[in-house]
Order: C-alpha cells, then structure tokens, then sequence
C-alpha cells in the first residue's frame, strides 16, 4: 500500500484509482487470494484519506466479485478471484473477435444481444436435460 | 552616506508625526495660556494644566521614540531588524534615533523649564543631563533587553525612578557633601553611565547585525542548567482554576513584587545607605517603603486586568479565548492572583525591613514612636504589634484593591477608556496636589462644620456605590458573589480598624470634637474596597471576548 | 444535565449557520453564509484570502458575536454557553498563539486539566511521535514543531468537532501529512467531524467529503465533493476563426485561452448548448479538477493574457 500514489487532482476520482489499483495488485499477486486487506480505517489513515473513499472502492470491488466483506473479521480478497480474473481476460479477446465478426456480416447491436440470449438459453437447457438424465 | 541619517531621521518624524505634532499642539496651548495671563503660575508654584501638559509630553515623547518594532515571529518589539539589508552602518543606524531622541527630549524640557522651575534650586544643565541620560538608558534597555519582552517596562519604570531619586539627591543631602554628590559630580557620572550604555547598545546592535543575533547570556550554560533544573509544572493540576491560576501568574502575577523589590534595592535601599547617620530621615524613609506597594500598584494595577499589560492590544489572545472557561472563572483566577501578587509584595518589603533596620539604621526615632504609641494604648506592648500588623494588613488590602479595582478597564476591548482612565488619575493626583491637599486635614479640623458637607457627600457615594454593586453583581454566579464579598469584607473592616486607630491617635495630638469627623473617616474607610466594579468585570470581559 | 448531554448528543447537526452576516467597517466579510455540517464529515472551506474562512470559524467559536443570524454547534449558541461547547471543540489557528514562555510538557498538562476527556496516553504516544522535547521552552521551537503541539493540544482530548483554521501555511510536507493524519483519524473515529480551512486544494480533494467555497463573504458552491466535482466540466473549443475577443457563452463559469483555443469551465447542465457555439468544435472534454473549479469560481471570469508592452 506504501507504492501507492493517489492523485486526487487528475480527472479520475480517488475511488476509482484505488479501485484500479486495487485491481492490479490482487491481478499480479501482490496481494495474494483469500488474504486481508487493511481495514477501511488504517487503509484511509496511511493514504491519507477520507475513509468513505476506501469503503466506497470496497464495495466496488464487492460488486466486481473481488472482494468478500466478512462483518467482524475484515476484508477479504475472494479465493477464487484469480483463477476468474485471468478467464475474463482471456475471454475479453474471444468476445472481441467473435463481436467483431458479426458486425462485419452486417448485425446490428440488437440482433447480436438476441443471437448471444439464444445461444446461453439453449446451452441451459441442454445441461438441464443431461442433469435429469444422469 | 550623508543622505542615509536625514532619511533615518525623516522616516523617525513620518511614523510618529501625529504623537509629535500633538505636543506641539500642547506646548503651543500652554504657552497661549500664558500670554493671554489666563493660566498663571500661583505664588512660585508652576501652573497645574502646565504640569499636565508638561508630564503628558514628556511620556508621549518617550513612547513614540521607542525605537521597536515587532517582529513577525514574536510579539514583542526589538531592534528593527529591516534596517540591517541598508547600505547603512550599524553606528548610524544606533545614533540616529539615539539623537533624534535626545534632541526631542531635550527641547522638550527647554520648552518647559522656564515655565516648570520657579525657584527650583536644581541647575537646569543637571536635569537636561538626567533627561538625555533616561533617553539613552530608555533606547539601551529596549534594545538590549529585548530578551525580557514585556518585563522591559519593569526595568525601565526602576530606571525612571532611580532617575527621579538622582535629581533629587543633591537637595537632600544635608552638610557637606563628597564631590559625588554634588549635581556636577552626579551629573558627571551618569553621563558616563549614558556613554556606556550607548557603546553597548552599538555592539549589541552590530552582533544582531552580522555575527548571528544576540550573545548568549552570561553564563549561559550554567543558567540552562539551572533553570532545567528547577521545577517546571511536573505534577498535573487539580482543576481547570488550578491551571488557569498558574498561568496569570506565570504571566503577570510576579511583576509586582519584581517592580517593588527592584525600587527598594535600587532607590530607597541606597538612600537609606546614604543618610544612615542622619536620623531625622529614618521615619520618612520608613514611611515611603511602606507606600512604594501601594505606589507601585497604582499604575500597574491600572493595566492588570488587559492580557498584554501596557501593550495596545486588547483582545483576549485566541489561546485563552477558546478554552472552556467562562468569563467569571477567568476573572475570579485574575482576582486571586491579585492577591497573590499583593500578599508576596509585601513579603518583600517586610524582608526588606528587615534587614535594613536590623543592619545599618540607626533605630532610635523608631522606637521613640513605638514607646509613644505604646503610652498612648494603654501601655501596651500587644496593641503596638497589633497596630503594626493592622497597618501591614491594610497595605497588603491596598495594594490588592488598587490591582483590582480597574481589572473591567483592561479587559474592556477599547483602549480609549484606558488612556480616558490614566489621564483621569493624572489629572486628578496633580488637581489634589495644586489644591494642596496636604492641608485638607487642618482645614478639617479647624472648624468641626467643615466635616458635614464632605460626610453627607461620603455618605451619597456609599449609597451610590451600593446600588451600582446590586445592578453589576446581579448577573454573577453566587459562589463568586460570596468569596468575594468575603475578601471584601475582610478589607473593609480593616480599613475601618485603622481609621478608628488613625483617628485616636490623632485625638492625642490635636484635641477636638465632633463625631462628624470620626464618621467622615469611617465612610471614605467603606469606599475604599471596590464593589460595583469587580461585578462589571465579568459582563466586560464576555464582551471583549465575543466581540460583537 | 444528562438529560441535555442526552438530547445534544442526538442532534445530528454538529453545526449549523442561518443567514450569517458580518461586517467589518466598511468591508462584509460574511454575506447571508448559511450551511449546516451533519456528524462524522469532513468539510473543507475553500477561499480567496480575505474570502470569510477565518471569519466564519471564528463565529463558530465564539470568537466573534454573529450580527444577523443564528450560528449553533452541537445545538447550542457558542457566545451563550462558550463552556459547554469549547469543552468538546480542539482548535489550531494559522499562528497558535501558545505562550513561548511555558515548556512542552507544562503545556500538555495545563491544556489536560480544562478537558476532561484528555488521553494522556494519547497525547504522549503523539508527542514522541512528533519528536517534541517535553523541557523545551516553546519559544525555541520552530514554526512546525509548534504547529504540531498545537496539533496534540487540539486532538489529545478527542473532540467531537475539530476546527483547522489553515492549519498548513507555511509548514514543510511532514507536518502537513501529520495534520492529514489527524484529520482522518478524528473523522475515521466514531461520530466525530472536522472543518478546516486551506489553501491546498489537493489535500482538501484527499480528505474532505464536503465542500463549502467562500468568496467574497459568499458561499459560492456549497455540497458534497464528489457532486460538485462531477458538475462542473471542461471544454477546449477550438473556433474557425480565431477571436479578438474571448466568446460570451451563456452558463460559461470561466473562459480563457486566446486565437481560436478557449477554455470554458461550465456546469455539466450547460454543457450541450456551449458545444452547439456558433463556429466551434469540441476539441477535449473531460471533468474539471477542483483547482480550475475554484479558479473559476472565484478568479475573474474571463481571463485574458496579457499583452506584451510594446
């Protein structure tokens, strides 16, 4: 937490660059999964400051499935969270192509969030038949 | 280089023009007066608005010409440091306001002399000595002892005082006197005084200049470690009055009796040294170390109550402003250091007494008056002690009433009721004096129907200053109310005691009648401890503190 | 008085100002100032010099008697009952006027006997912390050192309100990340607030939650940062032709630049109706940090360079 420097008069809020900083840190095994992050209040006196800013990139981070808030112990990086970060950047790419693709044949923006809804409905459904037959 | 002093010398006039040309102002006044024949000197005596005047003047001069100013960092004035970036010397920079003072003072008093000193025995050539000297020793002690900060107005009231004694010494001395005391020899000697004082106001200025500031002190290690030594605060305080009550006195409360021990030692201790062999001198000499307290707190008392004494600051500095104490906890601790301050004046001038009549006084004009108060109490050694205390008791009420008595005018926030209030007392001490109030007391007793219109007018004034205390102490929490009116209590019957004393004694010697005089006494004896206002202290105090 | 510490304690605003006025002579310092600070928030109070920030904390400690409208902290008027509510107030001024004449350590005792809810623990831990000599005489202490006592005397006994009357001019970054520190301690403790004043806006940005811009004796932006940070926004119009005179556009708080680039800092409600200006392309635009924002709020509102002399 010492390497890091807030700017708070860049153009991003100071959330948001904790949040990112955050990020990369657990994203490069700085901080390792399933450790304890600094609690709100000696995370926000070390930086330096207001500790609403470090509760609000907790939550964010919650909500991104990083982080696990456990009332009473503290903070928490989710054990899984690495394994799934490396699988979204590895899909980020597939996505990208395969969305590239498509606008190419000429769909637009609606005709491919249908095409996607299709395909995850049918892939559901095939794995609940097999689960009723096995 | 020529045009570096005028231009000192301008900048000199610039700041301080107002004070100056309002002397002008007053000398031009006076000397109207005396042309138009409205204001004449009475029968040798020089005229009392001249002495007003003249006084007013000579204090103006001394304060404009103060050469301070305050540094940023402090508050307290020194040598202005801004000078020392001019191509100018360090002797220039020490001389120009040294002269500009001299010369101010000095046509001052040839403005005056003639119109002040009817029949005065004194060559005027001593006293314009003595006046250049206090300018010098005035600019010296400012400068050099900027180190005390506030405390320099102690050292410089000692040295007008011990200039005031000087003058008078040469007229007191009875007999032939060594040629130091004369008024030539003296004034030889203090002009030598003034030389040194100058040559070491020069270095002081030059080392402030270049070599780094000011010299340690002498023996500056051996003090540190002494004064580490001694015992600051190490044990917590009880109460929140306990602290506050340290403070003021940290802060004030050792001024008195510095300023009185440093009159005894330095003025009244050598003229006792001096007429030791002359016995007529030793019960005057006794009397004015009894009254030096008293003297002493008169003016000092007049500024006790602001929080920067004598300074022109008024407010409540932020520091004290913003505790969590209310303004009736803050002038009960100022009132208690009062006391504090009186009680350990007195100490001193007991100790004082001391050693001098036990070591060199010659104690037979002393024990006659004790042999005949003795007779005259019913010979009784325990009413002579008991006099002598009630005559120390009452000085130490004194001295506490005179610290108190305006605590509301230096805690108001305008400083126009303190200079109304000086020039008041002034004005009133030189009427009394010009009225010869030294022949009240014959007058009095004279003719016994003198007494009725002074009691009734007595009599009016407890009355009044009655109903002032009822309407101030209303809005005071009973607590102070009731520990107040205990000390006042105190006081006042012991004011009452000694006046009925005072009076018997004077029965002895002058045999008259009229209870109208007895009562007369009594009354003034009620006035004396202050009420109404002690109750205006706090209401004052709130308003200078939530400055409206 | 339990019951009154009781019913204090649930007043939610710690402090809350209604149509403030003051003047001083012929100049207002404060002109209609109204705001209330809720608990457990950081307010900065940003200012010109000569803007009312020193003037209006001083209202908030009695100091100065307000001359129209109320001013209440923790429910009570301060010049009313000055004890009840200095007893939970810690203060640093710009220049803490502490007697040079005392030591360190009889300072920290005086200021402990008038607050009953001094730490002495505390107060040691931040003195050796701060490296403060507890024999030295104040007077020998540097211009940071005493800011930093001032700094212990003012949060040793834990108040409920901190007031920080520019407590950074002129002090060296260490003490300043001390004053930060304490700033975010106070606040991070339960139910406690601070208000300070400073020209440093990016320490105001770091720390507070809320902003309160004064200029002129007037509350210009009054609100939560980050609301007033995302309000405001910065456009770089780059015109056709390049203007002599800098552009009026209605909403622009603040224009500057010369030729053909401008700078307009507007409201973010403005913003579509200054992209639409005649002859102008939106070349950049991005959220305004609070250092454009106060500039442009309390600078001139047009900038102009200036000319060369010829």
């Amino acid at each position: 937490m010492t390497s890091l420097q807030l700017n708070p008069s860049s153009g991003t809020p100071l959330y948001i660059q904790l949040v990112a900083h955050l990020r990369h840190s657990i994203e490069t095994g700085a901080i390792r999964a399933g450790e304890q992050l600094p609690s709100v209040r000696k995370l926000a006196e070390d930086l330096l400051i207001n500790p609403n800013t470090v509760v609000r990139a907790y939550r964010e981070l919650e909500s991104e499935g990083i982080l696990v808030l456990k009332h009473g112990s503290g903070v928490f990086v989710r054990d899984s969270v690495v394994a799934r970060t490396e699988l979204m950047k590895k899909a980020e790419p597939v996505l990208r192509s395969a969305v590239g693709r498509l606008e190419a044949l000429g769909l637009d923006e609606d005709e491919i969030r249908r095409l996607m809804e299709n395909e995850l409905a049918v892939r559901r459904s095939a794995k609940q038949t097999r689960k009723k037959h096995a | 280089m020529r045009g570096a002093p005028i231009a000192l010398g301008w900048a000199i006039w610039r700041r301080h023009r107002g004070a100056l040309v309002g002397i002008v102002v007053l000398n031009v006044i006076s000397w109207l007066g005396h042309l138009s024949g409205a204001v004449g000197p009475l029968a040798g005596e020089p005229a009392m608005l001249d002495t007003l005047f003249a006084a007013i003047s000579i204090l103006t001069v001394f304060g404009a010409l103060g050469y301070v100013e305050t540094q940023e960092d402090g508050n307290i004035g020194t040598f202005p440091r801004r000078l020392f970036a001019l191509p100018v010397s360090s002797f220039c920079l020490v001389a120009v306001p040294m002269l500009a003072g001299i010369a101010c003072i000095e046509l001052l008093y040839f403005a005056w002399a003639e119109r002040l000193s009817h029949g005065g025995s004194t060559s005027p050539l001593f006293i314009g000595v003595l006046f250049a000297s206090s300018m010098v020793f005035y600019q010296t002690a400012l400068w050099t002892l900027a180190r005390l900060g506030a405390l320099r107005i102690v050292v410089v009231g000692v040295i007008a005082v011990a200039m005031f004694g000087i003058g008078f010494l040469p007229g007191m001395v009875a007999g032939e006197p060594s040629f130091w005391r004369t008024e030539r020899g003296l004034a030889a000697i203090v002009s030598a005084l003034a030389l040194a004082a100058f040559v070491h106001a020069w270095r002081h200025v030059a080392r402030l200049r270049s070599a780094g500031g000011v010299a340690p002190p002498p023996f500056a290690h051996l003090r540190a470690r002494l004064t580490d030594a001694l015992p600051g605060r190490r044990r917590g305080f009880s109460s929140a009055a306990a602290a506050q009550f340290w403070f003021e006195w940290q802060r004030t409360g050792m001024v008195l009796p510095l300023l009185v021990g440093g009159v005894l030692v330095l003025v009244i201790g050598p003229y006792s040294w001096f007429l030791r062999n002359d016995p007529g001198y030793l019960l005057p000499l006794v009397f004015w170390t009894l009254a030096t307290p008293v003297f002493v707190a008169a003016p000092w008392g007049m500024a006790f109550g602001q929080s920067k004494p004598w300074t022109e600051d008024f407010s409540i500095p932020s520091f004290v402003a913003t505790k969590p104490l209310s303004a009736q906890q803050l002038v009960a601790t100022k009132i208690e250091v009062a006391a504090a301050s009186a009680a350990l004046s007195w100490l001193v001038v007991l100790g004082f007494l001391v050693v001098w009549l036990l070591s060199w006084a010659d104690l037979t004009p002393l024990s006659r008056f004790a042999i005949q108060l003795w007779a005259f109490q019913g010979e009784s050694v325990l009413a002579v002690y008991g006099i002598a205390a009630l005559t120390v008791t009452v000085g130490v009420f004194l001295t506490f009433r005179l610290l108190i008595a305006n605590l509301w005018i230096g805690m108001c926030s305008s400083s126009l009721v303190l200079v109304g209030s000086a020039i008041g007392l002034f004005a009133a001490v030189l009427t009394a004096l010009q009225l010869d109030v030294y022949r009240l007391p014959e007058w009095l007793l004279a003719d016994p129907r003198h007494v009725t219109p002074l009691a009734w007018g007595a009599a009016l004034c407890l009355a009044a200053k009655h109903w002032l205390a009822a309407r101030t102490w209303r809005a005071v929490a009973p607590g102070f109310l009731r520990s107040y009116l205990l000390a006042w209590g105190v006081g006042t019957a012991c004011f009452v005691a000694l006046s009925l004393v005072v009076w018997g004694i004077v029965r002895i010697y002058q045999p008259i009648d009229g209870r109208g005089a007895q009562s007369l006494a009594i009354l003034v004896a009620l006035l004396l401890m202050p009420l109404a206002r002690v109750g205006l202290a706090p209401s004052v105090l709130a308003a200078n503190r939530h400055r409206r | 008085m339990r019951e009154i510490c009781d019913r204090v304690s649930s007043v939610t605003d710690i402090v809350a100002v209604t149509n403030l006025s003051r003047t001083f002579g012929a100049k207002r310092a404060l002109n209609d100032v109204s705001l209330t600070v809720t608990r457990g928030t950081v307010l900065g109070l940003v200012g010109e010099n000569g803007a009312g920030k020193s003037t209006l904390i001083k209202h908030l400690l009695g100091l100065w008697r307000a001359e129209t409208g109320t001013v209440r902290v923790f429910g009570l008027d301060p010049v009313a009952a000055p004890v009840a509510v200095l007893a939970r107030v810690g203060y640093l001024s710009e220049q803490p006027d502490l007697p040079g004449w005392m030591r360190v350590e009889e300072l920290l005792r005086y200021t402990q006997a008038f607050y009953p809810g001094w730490d002495p623990k505390y107060a040691e831990q931040l003195r050796d912390q701060f490296d403060l000599d507890p024999r030295a005489r104040i007077k020998t202490l540097s211009k940071g050192q005493r800011a930093k006592l001032g700094l212990i005397a003012a949060q040793a006994h834990r108040p409920d309100l901190l007031l920080l009357d520019e407590p950074s001019s002129g002090l060296d970054p260490i003490v300043r990340r001390d004053i930060l520190e304490a700033i975010v301690r106070t606040v991070s403790q339960e139910g406690r607030t601070v208000i300070f004043s400073s020209h440093l806006l990016d320490e105001v940005e770091r720390v507070s939650d809320h902003l309160a811009m004064l200029r002129a004796g007037s509350l210009r932006l009054l609100g939560p940062l980050d609301d007033i940070k995302m309000c405001h926004r910065r456009v770089l119009l780059q015109f056709d032709l390049p203007q002599p005179e800098p552009p009026s556009l209605r909403g622009a708080i603040r224009v500057s630049g010369e030729g053909r680039s401008w700078t307009i800092i507007c409201n973010e409600e403005n913003l579509p109706e200054i992209a639409r200006a005649p002859g102008a392309r939106v070349v950049d635009d991005g959220a305004a940090s609070l250092d454009e924002i106060f500039v442009a709020h309390t600078g001139a509102s047009v900038a102009t360079r200036l000319r060369p002399v010829a």
